[in-house]
């Protein structure tokens, strides 16, 4: 049985190559009434949501949000502060900007930095947030409260979405680096409520960059507030006027009024400039010119501060204009207005960010399908051919003559190697002349460690090099020969699983986990040598499988894995008919069921393990998702070529036709299917995808030459279900064995019979005695065992 | 710095003295002792002559009969100047006597007296404290600052500051102030003893550094830089802005270009420290401005620049003189190496220069970099023509910290 097996898991591998759905295992059991089978394949890349933001809903800091501030007046006071209530919970973040000096705009963002995480951009990238405005005194496009998400790209071009909640003025124009969105209920003072996809508002606002977007560099909260000028005017100083002008003129005498009351009074008000007091009593008069120099900035005349009479209204002390200085010594130069300060006020509360994981290609346009270099950066020495093209319809031409050309892509998000993740890249040299150690076409990844020092690293595959030689390593740098290496015009294909090529910077006393930041691909050649390699089909790809187990004639089951969720807190949707059997926190404790939710999303079941919950059980490590379905392989049937009914008895070499019908777990036939039969006897596999009403039959197949028992096991594995379903066969031989035994029986018994006859004649003549008849003895036929195992 | 050379004449008798200074071998005082009623002496300013910096000398008299005729030649060629204060700019490194004769007014038979003192005027390279550092004074970038080493291991390829952008706003409408100011060859010469070498005035953190003091002809700036090195491997790039100007509220933005030679230059990288608590390699040319965020494992640092192996680790400082204006913070512009890339030399430009014109999507981490600093601060207390200068001046610098080249 043990070789049987072995020899099953061999076929059962060679079926993968037709069955891109599966990749399992399968083991044959006992017959009886234990599953006769069971099996275990790698379902398709689940894309799973973490929430990436740490410390979503302030509920007792703020850290490790960081705080900005730009050009803030509110001295000595907190401009960030926790406040209760929150957004249905106990607390919130609370901005509050005073505007700074006379500049284009005040703010203060609360900032959340993801140099330390990988949160892709990718499809499904979902942002959730709760704010409220509470004070807006401004009056211009600098006077808001946004959202806003720092986007990075594959070029290094970066990008920011702005998700604006209030607003004093109509929003800034979108540009091709920043996105104006206004939100439902914008300048509401009630919690406004964000829930957007990200990648569709990006495709949306940035149709150019959003084919290179990568990665999310931070998310920040933000209040803009700007302050407007205002003239250093106080109405206290006023002047005699002595003829019938309305200004002052520098004949004339200007007086400080304390009590503004416009009447000169000798007892109370003095004299800032004396041409001739006037007679108690007298009107004095206002010039809006008149300003002082607010040397103690507090938006009135103190004593000793300057007062010129600004000639052009400018807002500036011009020597140069000859401004006349009324009292004291001004300096040239001097401000002459002082800053409306204006407030911007806002809380902000449960702020999540979902970055899709699990199937992410981080190498944009890989393929170069795009017909251009969208994604790429570097790119002079390249071009975008038709041909050769290793795959769709374009690739990239790198040509360097006497230079060395690289077309690049940086991976700003700098995911983590692990065993999930894999390089992938085809090459072509076309051409090669020179024969130097600067004559290469290669690809290299640009990784860093993970210490304190960031040290670079570099992982080097060369496609060919003039002298058939690689440069030998260094501590920092690994070279690796492609496979083909150094051959010309054929397409190299490098397909890496990059955790083993981390082992040599261990070796070289480096610190993992290793991170890709770079990718690169190169053109080299010594001066008067040209070398031309085309490439395509360059991938990093990281992917998350789920596992996929289907017993014999049992549910199925699946499992999925939330690897290192940041925050413990994430979501995912699985097929709808799906429905959870367990989740496990990273370790390995069961989840009570309060403290996930599912709800059906458009069809799929939508698990979520909130925050809450990655808080209770707050431990690093993966979480595990354990969901079940109803077997999906629904019939399994076996007919006798030329038959109409099918049968679980045959004879030895007959001809039959398998077929099964996969149905999902509500009875609706399965088209697509992939499907495969395996006869235990003869290690027989056949494959394919079942039809329109779930049916896949394979004909023609002949039976075992031998007689005995054999298991027909059927698989039918999709994107979203598994099962697997056995019958045993009854293989009967078609010589008549019995018939032939029962003449050589009956033959042998007639002798007998006639030689007893015989003897007993003998013996009665001897001795004149009758004989009474003999009884009539019947064989039984050998039994054949039947199944209906359906 | 001021250094005194006095004599004293008695006829027939002439005892000199001369004290020389230890530090670079310059011979800076001497004290003659005369017998006779005539006794003269001068001064040279500053302390240490650079060549090519306009340096002064004072002449002083007493005894005899006033007034006093001051003569003076200084040994690089014929040229005489005349009066108590002269300037000269020596412009090739080396040794020369200056001679200063002082002739009285004596009726008849008017005294006479010479005062002599060898100068030592420092050229390129200077070589102190384990530095060779190379320098050349440009038309338009200042003091440049190149192919220097430390222990003899080169690190600066190159080091200048292209010019400072002034940008003015909140201006009445209708008028447009926009200057870039270079530091040119002319603005350096217009600068008395403004061009010299200075030392550390502490013995447990010694340094020595260039100094110029860039003072035009025309009103509008008024710059000093300084290139310091010190004695461990450190070194600064600082300059002093002064307060003049037209009266709105405006922007200084100096703009260095540095170019930095550490290990393999072909894979140069550049790194900035993140509001994470990581350093993050820069891949691509651009603008990376101060995040505020420091690693004070190292100096409190903000950027680096290395070959992976070996760093300087670079602190930005803006100290601006008027510190109610915002605070902008400084940034850098990483770019692909390529020397020749500099703004033109055009006051005032149509618009205000940027080197982000050099920003061109080129790939920046392991090729060859440099990097432009562009530390910006506002100012609006200003002084203008005629006026003494008011208050300290603004200061920006970026300090290069050494770490394992």
């Amino acid at each position: 049985m043990a070789s049987m097996n072995r020899t099953l898991h061999l076929l059962i591998i060679l079926s993968i190559v037709s069955l891109p759905l599966s990749l399992g295992h399968t083991i044959i059991g006992a017959a009886g009434t234990s599953p006769l089978a069971t099996y275990q394949a790698t379902g398709p890349p689940v894309q799973m949501y973490y929430q990436m933001i740490n410390n979503t809903s302030f509920e007792t800091i703020i850290q490790p949000w960081t705080l900005i501030t730009y050009n803030n007046y509110t001295l000595g006071v907190p401009v960030a502060s926790i406040t209760s209530p929150g957004y249905n919970d106990n607390s919130a973040v609370q901005l509050n900007l005073n505007s700074g000096n006379l500049t284009t705009d005040s703010h203060l963002n609360l900032v959340q930095d993801f140099s330390q995480r990988t949160v892709a951009f990718a499809s499904g990238l979902r942002l959730l947030a709760a704010s409220q405005v509470r004070v807006l005194t401004g009056t211009s496009t600098t006077d808001r409260v946004e959202i806003s998400l720092t986007l990075s790209s594959s070029n290094g071009d970066p990008a920011r979405i702005h998700y604006v909640i209030a607003s004093a003025a109509s929003l800034p124009a979108n540009s091709t680096r920043d996105a104006y969105i206004a939100l439902p209920g914008l300048g509401s003072n009630l919690w406004v409520l964000l829930d957007r996809n990200v990648a569709n508002d990006a495709a949306s606002t940035f149709p150019t960059l959003f084919g290179s977007l990568t990665t999310v560099r931070d998310v920040r909260l933000s209040v803009f507030s700007t302050s407007q000028p205002s003239p250093t005017y106080d109405p206290r100083i006023r002047y005699f006027e002595t003829g019938v002008d309305p200004y002052w003129n520098t004949t004339e005498t200007v007086i400080f009024d304390p009590d503004a009351d416009g009447v000169y009074d000798p007892a109370t008000d003095w004299t800032l400039y004396n041409q001739g007091l006037p007679a108690s009593g007298q009107t004095l008069s206002n010039d809006v010119r008149i300003k002082y120099v607010d040397t103690t900035p507090n938006g009135h005349w103190d004593p000793g501060e300057p007062i010129v009479y600004d000639l052009k209204n400018e807002g500036v002390y011009d020597i140069a204009n000859n401004d006349p200085v009324i009292n004291g010594t001004a300096v040239a130069g001097s401000l002459l207005q002082y800053p409306i300060r204006q407030q911007t006020n806002a809380l902000f509360d449960q702020v999540e960010l979902y970055s899709p994981t699990g199937n992410i290609d981080w190498a944009r346009n890989g393929g170069f399908e795009t017909g251009d270099f969208t994604g790429w950066g570097n790119t002079a020495g390249f071009k975008v051919v038709s041909a050769p093209a290793r795959s769709g319809s374009y690739s990239a031409n790198g040509t360097a003559a006497g230079t060395t050309v690289a077309l690049a892509q940086s991976i700003d998000g700098r995911p983590a190697i692990d065993s999930s993740v894999t390089l992938q890249a085809s090459a072509q040299t076309e051409k090669m002349t020179g024969a130097s150690s600067s004559d290469k076409a290669d690809l290299w990844l640009g990784l860093v460690d993970s210490s304190a020092q960031a040290t670079p690293l570099s992982i080097y595959y060369y496609f060919k090099t003039g002298p058939g030689t690689i440069p030998s390593n260094k501590t920092d740098t690994v070279n690796h020969k492609a496979p083909g290496f150094g051959t010309l015009n054929k397409w190299l294909n490098l397909t890496q699983n990059l955790l083993p090529e981390t082992q040599y910077f261990d070796a070289t006393g480096h610190t993992g986990p290793y991170r890709i930041e770079t990718l690169v691909i190169e053109v080299s050649s010594q001066t008067t040598s040209t070398t031309i390699t085309n490439f395509d089909e360059l991938s990093v790809l990281a992917a998350s499988h789920a596992s996929y187990y289907a017993i014999d004639r049992l549910n199925s089951t699946y499992l999925y894995n939330a690897n290192k969720a940041p925050q413990g807190t994430f979501y995912f949707k699985i097929p709808g008919q799906q429905s959870v059997l367990n989740i496990t926190s990273p370790t390995g404790t069961p989840l009570q069921t309060s403290d996930y939710s599912t709800q059906k999303v458009e069809g799929s079941l939508q698990i979520t393990v909130p925050t809450t919950t990655g808080v209770k059980y707050a431990s690093p490590g993966d979480w595990r998702i354990y969901t079940t379905s109803k077997n999906v392989l629904a019939n399994l049937l076996v007919t006798a070529a030329g038959s109409a009914s099918s049968s679980s008895s045959f004879n030895t070499g007959d001809l039959a036709i398998l077929a099964s019908q996969s149905k999902d777990p509500l009875g609706i036939p399965m088209a697509g299917s992939n499907v495969t039969f395996l006869l235990s006897q003869g290690n027989t596999i056949y494959t394919g995808r079942t039809d329109g009403q779930g049916w896949f039959n394979q004909t023609g197949v002949t039976l075992p030459a031998s007689s005995g028992t054999v298991t027909l096991e059927a698989i039918s594995v999709s994107s979203s279900y598994i099962g697997l379903r056995t019958v045993q066969l009854a293989i009967n031989s078609t010589i008549p064995w019995a018939l032939i035994a029962y003449i050589s029986i009956a033959a042998v018994t007639g002798i007998l019979f006639g030689l007893l006859f015989f003897v007993r004649r003998r013996r009665a003549r001897k001795s004149s005695a009758s004989t009474p008849p003999s009884s009539n003895m019947k064989g039984i036929p050998a039994s054949t065992t039947r199944s209906q195992n359906k | 710095m001021t250094h005194v050379q006095t004599s004293h004449v008695r006829p027939a008798l002439l005892v000199a003295i001369i004290i020389s200074t230890a530090i670079f071998g310059i011979s800076n005082t001497t004290l003659v002792h005369a017998a006779g009623p005539l006794s003269g002496s001068f001064t040279s300013n500053p302390q240490f002559f650079l060549a090519g910096g306009n340096d002064s000398f004072t002449g002083t008299a007493s005894g005899g009969v006033s007034p006093y005729k001051f003569n003076w030649t200084f040994g690089d060629g014929p040229l005489v100047a005349n009066g108590s204060f002269v300037t000269h700019i020596f412009s090739v490194a080396g040794s020369y006597t200056v001679r200063l004769n002082i002739t009285d007014s004596t009726p008849v038979l008017p005294m006479k007296i010479s005062v002599t003192n060898t100068v030592t005027v420092h050229g390129s390279p200077l070589n102190i404290n384990g530095w060779t550092v190379n320098w050349n004074i440009t038309d338009y970038h200042g003091v440049e600052i190149y192919n220097s080493s430390y222990n003899g291991v080169l690190t600066i390829r190159d080091a200048l500051i292209n010019g400072v952008q002034v940008t003015y706003f909140q201006q009445p409408p209708g008028l447009s102030c926009i200057f870039f100011d270079d530091l040119g060859h002319d603005d350096l010469s217009a600068s008395i003893a403004g061009f010299t070498v200075q030392n550390s005035p502490d013995p447990l953190n010694p340094w020595f550094e260039i100094r110029a003091n860039f003072n035009p002809s025309l009103v509008g700036y008024n710059y000093t830089q300084f290139w310091r090195f010190y004695a461990n491997g450190a070194w600064d790039a600082t300059m002093y802005v002064g307060h003049i100007g037209c009266g709105w509220n405006h922007t200084y933005q100096p703009h260095f270009r540095i170019d930095l030679a550490i290990g393999n230059k072909n894979r140069d990288l550049m790194s900035q420290y993140t509001p994470s608590g990581v350093w993050q390699n820069l891949i691509w040319e651009g603008n990376y401005t101060d995040n505020g965020l420091r690693d004070i494992a190292h100096n409190s640092t903000q950027w680096r620049f290395g070959d992976g192996t070996g760093y300087y680790y670079m602190v930005p400082k803006v100290i601006p003189y008027a510190v109610d204006m915002p605070k902008i913070a400084p940034k850098i512009y990483l770019v692909h190496d390529r020397p020749g890339e500099l703004e033109p030399d055009i006051n005032p430009p149509a618009k205000p220069a940027d080197p982000i014109n050099f920003v061109n999507g080129e790939l920046a981490y392991r090729q060859s970099i440099a990097f432009w600093y562009l530390p910006t601060f506002g100012d609006h207390w200003l002084y203008s023509v005629g006026q003494t200068p008011f208050g300290y001046p603004s200061i920006v610098s970026l300090s290069f910290y050494p770490s394992k080249i």
